[in-house]
This record gives structure tokens, sequence and C-alpha cells, in this order.
């Protein structure tokens, strides 16, 4: 095994001198998980509901929203550093390990931008309605100022 | 590589709370990254991708198999978070006495069945 000498970093023995980073990113993204985990858990219980309407406006208002992406966020950086482990652990083939790190990497931040982008549409989305909502009821208004002549579905009632 | 001695490894060691804890940690995490995180993913995504997404999604999850899925997932969660707490705890350098070690283990693995029946009541009652 390498001793820390100059050449046995070159040969990838010994320590790598990230050690500690790892282990207070482990424990930084632990903490986000548990609120952000807690959150759920309590929106879930506070909820009346969980259909889509229900969900998709409260997860499209500001602090849901945030509460959520910073999730999102935090279990994809957890997880990353956790199945990195797993794989340094049980994977010894150096080419094996290197690229299914490689692998980890990616899919982790494809997961994490998903999830992110889902919360975001979701934002969108509920402002598009809300504004569409508004012009419907304002084109309401003026067609039943206007005597409700030829109103859609007035004939058959 | 030289063949070299290994050391003694599951099969030699008396089975003790500590040893459950910690496997269960490390297959709690694991199982949820590989399988919670899609499952995560999905439920957002099909949120976001609109009502007829949603339902199908809301049909799995109602369905005998996502029942299992998401209350496994749950105690998964709550199983990992104490367990965590308890790596938390040991690693400001406390709970290493061999008995308040084993209480300990004990009790994270209980809290986390307890919190899970906790959280499913109030989810259906609620």
């Amino acid at each position: 095994m390498g001793n820390g000498t100059t050449i046995g970093k070159v040969r990838g023995l010994g320590s790598s001198g990230h050690g500690s980073h790892h282990w207070l990113l482990q424990r930084f993204t632990a903490a986000g998980n548990f609120l952000g985990g807690l959150f759920l858990a309590v929106t879930f219980i506070a909820l009346p509901d969980l259909s889509y309407e229900t969900l998709s406006a409260w997860f499209a208002k500001p602090f849901p929203a945030t509460m959520v992406a910073l999730f999102v966020i935090s279990v994809f950086w957890h997880a990353r550093l956790g199945l990195q482990v797993l794989l340094e652990d049980y994977v010894h083939t150096p080419g094996n390990k290197f690229t299914l790190i490689l692998l980890l990497n990616l899919a982790a931040f494809l997961g994490a931008a998903f999830g992110v982008l889902s919360v975001v549409s979701l934002v969108t989305h509920q402002q598009s309605l809300t504004q569409a909502d508004v012009q419907e009821q304002i084109t309401q208004t003026l067609q039943g100022m206007m005597g409700g002549a030829g109103a859609p579905g007035g004939a058959a009632q | 590589m030289a063949a070299r001695p290994l050391s003694p490894h599951l099969t030699i060691w008396k089975w003790g709370p500590h040893m459950l804890v910690s496997i269960l940690h490390r297959a709690t995490g694991d199982g949820m990254a590989l399988v919670g995180l899609p499952v995560l993913l999905y439920w957002l995504g099909s949120l976001a991708a609109g009502p007829e997404a949603y339902a199908t999604f809301l049909e799995h999850a109602n369905s005998w198999y996502g029942m299992v899925l998401l209350v496994g997932l749950s105690w998964a969660f709550f199983n990992h978070m104490s367990s965590g707490i308890r790596h938390f705890v040991m690693d400001m350098g406390a709970g290493y006495d061999l008995d308040v070690n084993k209480r300990w283990s004990i009790g994270s693995i209980l809290g986390a069945v307890v919190l899970t029946v906790a959280f499913w009541a109030a989810v259906w009652t609620l």
C-alpha cells in the first residue's frame, strides 16, 4: 500500500486527501434530507387529500416549491455519496469502479435536474393557469353585462 | 493482487443489534437511492406532466404493489433517519459503552417501526 509518497499518490494508493470533505458533505446533506423529509411527511399528513388539484396547487407555492427543490438536490447529493461508498466497498476492479462512479455521477445530476425542473414546471403551470382563470372570469363577466346572449351552454337548460 | 488473509466475516460473529442497525442503515440507504429516488421522480414528473399522468401514478400507488412499495420506502426513510441520528450522536463520541450502544441500536430499529405506523395512521385518519 502507498505510504503517502508522491509516487504512491500517482499510483492511486494511500489517502487522496478528500475523505473528510466526503464525510462532512454526507452529514450536511443528511441534515438537509432530515428537514426536507419531515416537511414532506407533515405535508402528506396535513393536506386534506393527495389529489392532482391539491398537490399541484400546494407545490406551486413559493415555500413548498423551494423545500421540495432543495430536498431533491439534497437527497441526490446524499445518494451519490452513499452509493459511491457502496461501489468502493464492493467493486474491486479499478476500471469497473471508475466507470460505475462516473455513471453514478451522471445519474445523480440527471435525477436532480429532472426533479428540480419538475418543480419549476409545476410553479409556471400554476401561474399560467391562474392567468387563464382570471381571463375566463373577465370574459364571463363581460358576457353577463351584455345580457348573456349566445352564452355557451345556455340553450340546453 | 496477491491473495491476502481476510478478517472473519458475517458467518463467524455472534449477532447483535449493533450489527443489524449498521446493515439496515446501508440497506435502507442504498435501497432508497436505487428504488425510492425513481419513485420520487415519477411522482414529481407525473405531477408536472398533468392530471392524466398523475392519475396513472395514483393508480399504481393505490394498487397492492404500490402500497407495499410506499409503506416499505417510508419504513426505509424512518429507519435510515433514526439510525442516522444515532450516527450523529456517535460522531460526537457518545454511546460507545457496550450496554448503551446495544440499547440505542434496539431503540433506533423500534423507533423506526413506531414512526412508520404513526405516519400511515396519521395519513389515513387525519
